[in-house]
């Protein structure tokens, strides 16, 4: 990578929720921090929409593990939001500390749509996986693959670059660009892409992504199961979409370049 | 030639004791150290060894049930060793192939399409779910520590005052369409596990299904080439079994949690390396060639006989596995021969006892010395016993055996062939050739310049005086080789590579007592100037010259000591003043008693022996032990009351019965010298010598000066056969026969003594008869 792009990186905002905190993930996000010599900041999203759904006292919680169902009570979930955001944090200083990184923690809250994107100011912004899943497991370690998602504006040549940056600092990871462009754009999207990524020496994998709808990018994801996906903050696919829907429906996590 | 001569009976009894095999046959070989025990058992032992069998190899291979009681694999000679080879190639070939078979193509798209079969389970029942909850405007929404329904309205979560906004019938609608998705996620989520461990139950057999495929390959060449050893195939299928179960642990540490669907497989308790798990500690490897083992344990303590269980250190804990488990003397020597020194089984802590135990049961059992006596508490094993067949000779002096037949209860049941070790054989022209090839054999043996005829000579002539006997040679070995070595040094300084003759053996003989006989020289030269009181000429009432012999550091020598008596009336005791003041032992005492009842049937039938007499060894300030002086004393006493001075240019050696019967004694030759070197110091007069008991002539194995000094008659030594032979010589007065009327002659001793006593009696019966009349005055 440019050293002159590298300095402009400052900042990379990882955003940790209510679920548990996939430390892979965050090994990725200090890898990159000090590539870029950056600062690694945690947000604790504290949902508000959680909070006023809390108001309504028809509605109950399910836990999964005990397998209980209770009253969604306001006074409680607070508690365990904050007990959950100590553990954030007591994570995220275990994991940079010793590790040369600079790191600082907020707590941030708001409804988790777009204007959380334009809240957390960062050159990237890491959003972790959403949505439900029936039973926690062991993420699958074993070949990486880091899926970036180029449609040849300036942005998105930095998605390249910070997935470039990412896959360097996974041993054997596979970084895949999907092309987002009609037919005839791939192969100039292409040739753009391989020439952002000359500097680039693992193995990199070319898809066309036709259509540009959220559906789409989620069977090319699935297919090529991907680790994480790097997409431009302003990429269209987030402006017709609820952030909470989209992040939901992704099974992986979601790095977000400026 | 053997080093072995004149053992017949200990070889006979060898020969029936190596050859019996039924229980309890073990042997204990008895005799002085030096006779050649150890090499004529060793030689016997490896002779029979040779002919058997060799013994199995015993393995400890680990127990999967219970690895605190590792099992036992008994394996022909050399194929133990084998095994163990195979095992580790195995645990090496198996490390490479179960990551390599979990890492193929074919098991990750099989886990992988089991794991993708769950998700899309899971993946269905929540778009069905959630497609439910769109179509009422519900939204699932993760919380903290669960899942909720959230009521959506244009795209938002609603609040309370959103919700009151609402009419009743919207709200209504809305919480029933709530609390029926609640319901229907419970009843969803509910089968999340049944759905899970269905897959891990598959994932499961998946994963069976190919370890058992590799394992399988792997060890099918180690099940032909053990082909037909039942018990070994037994065991490899229990390894077979076990590696299944445990997989995960052939694969790289960091993959080790490793499984889809979250499964991950507990470790066990961490009780040994888990490499160790499936190696084979061979115990006890045999060349197939070799025999059945003959072992000699030097150093016979409970651990090296009985084998240990080792231990090491883990995080600050003493932990062990059965690979640790070392061998000991007993486990070397089953199915062969275990040669051991009785005295030093049985003075170390607890191998005598648990030898007898082993030999008992017929079976070894490994146990913790420690852990038993309780002085450490830690993790240790409890290995299968292996059952034990084996020849135990012990080794040790006579006394040894003696005492263990007395005290030990179940010796004479374990050890019942009794191996008897002579230290003297007889001397013959035949056994003389023998001995000469014998001392030839010693000499090629140990590298030693040869030795000539005359030399020859003096070494069988100094192995019969070892013998304290002319017509025995001594069997103590080991004195004959010290003397062929230390020959040969005089030899040598003499002139290198000479012969060894007689004058070099004979140096040797000297220069050793010379380098012992410090103490001797000292007395001697007391006895010279007069410190101890021995007259060598002169005649004295009452006084006479006996003989002792001290024995220090491995060197006898005689000691002449003066013996007195004194008689008066009295109540017919000899008093032993050396009994007295404790300084007397009890043969020295039954010596003394045997004199005064000598006394009173000899001379004193019909009347009280009005006798009180002392005797003393003048100048004793040590202990007297044995009777070997009894006919000095006796002699003393007979002069005394015969009132017959005693020549002092004799001294006297021998033991007397009742009847006046000289008997035999230890020690003649070294107390002849004695009182030659006295008499030599002072001047050799021509009458001087010893009287020595009859039956000790053939005993007599005397120095060449000696020798020398009575074949010129400068020095006698007179055999004697019984008391009145030697109180003539002694005094040079007969001892008289009783004639017809049953007397003594007047002037024989015997009528001296006879005529003393009676004078006693009579004076003892009117003293008595005085005492009661001026008792019945009196009264």
């Amino acid at each position: 990578m440019n050293p002159d792009d590298a300095k402009q990186r400052r900042r990379i905002v990882v955003t940790l929720d209510s679920g548990d905190i996939d430390t892979a993930e965050l090994d990725r996000l200090i890898h990159l921090a000090r590539r870029l010599d950056a600062e690694l900041e945690g947000v604790f999203v504290e949902d508000s929409d959680l909070l006023r759904l809390s108001e309504l006292a028809f509605v109950h919680e399910f836990r999964p593990i005990s397998q209980r169902s209770e009253r969604f009570e306001s006074v409680r979930m607070q508690q365990e939001l904050r007990v959950v955001a100590r553990r954030a944090q007591r994570t995220l200083a275990a994991y940079t500390e010793h590790r040369g990184v600079r790191w600082s923690f907020r707590i941030w809250r708001g409804s988790m749509e777009r204007e959380m994107l334009g809240a957390l100011q960062a050159d990237v912004l890491a959003l972790p996986r959403l949505g439900v899943v029936f039973m926690p497991s062991a993420p699958r370690r074993q070949r990486e693959t880091i899926t970036a998602c180029f449609d040849g504006s300036e942005s998105s040549s930095g998605v390249l670059k910070t997935a470039a940056d990412l896959a360097a600092d996974s041993l054997g990871a596979t970084l895949r660009v999907l092309l987002f462009g009609a037919l005839e754009q791939q192969a100039g999207l292409r040739r753009e892409a391989e020439e952002i990524l000359s500097q680039y020496h693992g193995a990199v994998v070319y898809s066309g992504l036709k259509e540009a709808g959220l559906a789409a990018l989620l069977r090319a994801l699935q297919e090529s199961g991907s680790s994480v996906l790097v997409m431009q903050r302003d990429n269209r696919l987030l402006r017709n979409t609820s952030l909470r829907d989209y992040l939901g429906q992704l099974n992986c996590p979601l790095i977000l370049v400026r | 030639m053997t080093e072995i001569l004149g053992q017949e009976r200990a070889v006979d009894a060898l020969t029936f004791g190596m050859g019996m095999r039924s229980e309890g046959y073990n042997l204990f070989a008895l005799g002085p150290s030096g006779v050649g025990k150890s090499s004529l058992i060793r030689q016997y032992a490896e002779k029979q060894a040779g002919k058997e069998r060799v013994p199995s190899e015993w393995c400890y291979v680990n127990n999967f049930d219970d690895y605190r009681k590792p099992r036992t694999l008994e394996m022909p000679a050399g194929r133990g060793t084998e095994l163990a080879a195979d095992m580790s190639g195995l645990i090496v070939e198996l490390g490479g192939a179960i990551p390599a078979a979990f890492e193929s193509e074919e098991y990750r798209t099989r886990a992988e399409t089991i794991e993708e079969g769950l998700s899309e389970q899971h993946q269905k029942a929540l778009r069905e779910l959630q497609e439910k909850a769109q179509a009422k405007s519900v939204a699932l929404v993760r919380t903290p520590v669960g899942i909720t329904m959230a009521p959506v309205r244009n795209g938002q979560t609603m609040g309370q005052e959103e919700f009151n906004k609402l009419s009743e019938e919207e709200q209504k609608k809305i919480q029933d369409d709530i609390a029926e998705l609640q319901e229907e996620m419970r009843k969803t989520f509910r089968q999340a596990p049944s759905w899970q461990k269905e897959s891990r139950e598959k994932i499961d057999a998946l994963n069976r299904e190919i370890a058992a495929t590799v394992v399988s390959q792997a060890l099918e060449p180690v099940r032909e080439k053990y082909y037909g050893l039942a018990n070994l195939l037994s065991y490899l299928d229990r390894v077979r079994e076990d590696i299944i179960k445990n997989f995960q642990r052939f694969l790289p540490h960091d993959k080790q949690q490793f499984s889809f669907l979250a499964l991950s497989h507990p470790r066990e308790s961490d009780e040994m390396p888990w490499t160790n798990r499936y190696r084979v500690n061979v115990l006890t490897p045999r060349e197939p060639n070799g025999g059945a083992p003959v072992v000699y344990e030097d150093h016979p303590t409970y651990h090296s006989l009985m084998g240990r269980v080792e231990h090491r250190a883990q995080q600050g804990a003493l932990v062990t596995d059965f690979t640790m488990i070392r061998a000991g003397t007993l486990h070397r020597a089953n199915g062969g021969y275990l040669l051991v020194d009785a005295v030093k089984v049985l003075t170390q802590p607890f191998a005598w006892e648990s030898l007898k135990r082993a030999l008992k049961a017929g079976r070894l059992h490994l146990e913790s010395l420690g852990e038993n006596l309780g002085l450490i508490s830690t993790a240790t094993l409890e290995p299968e016993s292996i059952p034990l067949e084996v020849k135990v000779v012990l080794m040790g002096e006579a006394v040894i055996y003696y005492l263990l037949s007395a005290y030990d209860s179940e010796f004479e049941d374990l050890f019942k062939v009794q191996v008897d070790f002579n230290d003297r054989m007889n001397r013959n022209g035949e056994s003389q050739k023998q001995y000469a090839r014998l001392i030839a054999t010693l000499v090629h043996r140990h590298g030693l310049p040869e030795v000539d005829r005359e030399g020859v000579a003096r070494v069988i002539e100094h192995s019969a005086r070892l013998a304290e006997d002319n017509e025995k040679l001594s069997t103590h070995m080991r004195a004959v080789i010290d003397l062929l070595h230390e020959s040969a040094y005089w030899s040598r300084q003499r002139q290198e590579d000479a012969t060894v003759t007689a004058a070099d053996v004979q140096r040797a003989i000297d220069t050793r007592i010379h380098r012992s006989d410090r103490l001797r020289e000292r007395i001697q030269e007391e006895i010279r100037c007069g410190t101890i009181l021995i007259d060598t000429d002169d005649e004295h009432i009452g006084q006479i010259n006996g003989l002792s012999v001290i024995s220090l550091g491995g060197f006898s020598f005689g000691r002449p000591s003066r013996i007195t008596a004194r008689t008066r009336l009295g109540k017919g005791q000899v008093l032993d003043i050396e009994r007295e003041v404790e300084l007397g032992g009890p043969i020295h005492s039954k010596g003394v008693l045997i004199l005064s009842h000598f006394l009173g049937a000899r001379y004193a039938l019909d009347r009280p022996l009005s006798l009180s007499a002392s005797l003393v060894f003048e100048q004793s300030y040590s202990g007297v032990e044995g009777d070997s002086a009894s006919s000095a004393e006796l002699y003393a006493l007979l002069s005394d009351l015969a009132q017959a001075p005693i020549r002092q240019s004799l001294a006297v050696t021998g033991s007397v019965n009742q009847y006046g019967e000289i008997q035999p004694i230890g020690g003649v030759n070294e107390k002849i010298e004695g009182f030659f070197d006295c008499c030599l110091a002072r001047g050799l007069t021509g009458y001087q010598g010893v009287l020595i008991p009859e039956s000790n002539v053939k005993h007599l194995m005397l120095r060449d000066d000696v020798v020398d000094a009575a074949a010129s008659g400068q020095f006698t030594v007179c055999p004697v056969r019984d008391v009145d032979q030697g109180i003539e010589l002694l005094t040079g007065i007969a001892a008289g026969e009783r004639d017809g009327q049953g007397r003594f002659p007047e002037d024989s001793i015997n009528g001296r003594v006879e005529a003393r006593l009676i004078e006693y009696s009579e004076r003892m019966r009117a003293f008595g008869a005085s005492a009661r009349g001026e008792g019945e005055e009196g009264s």
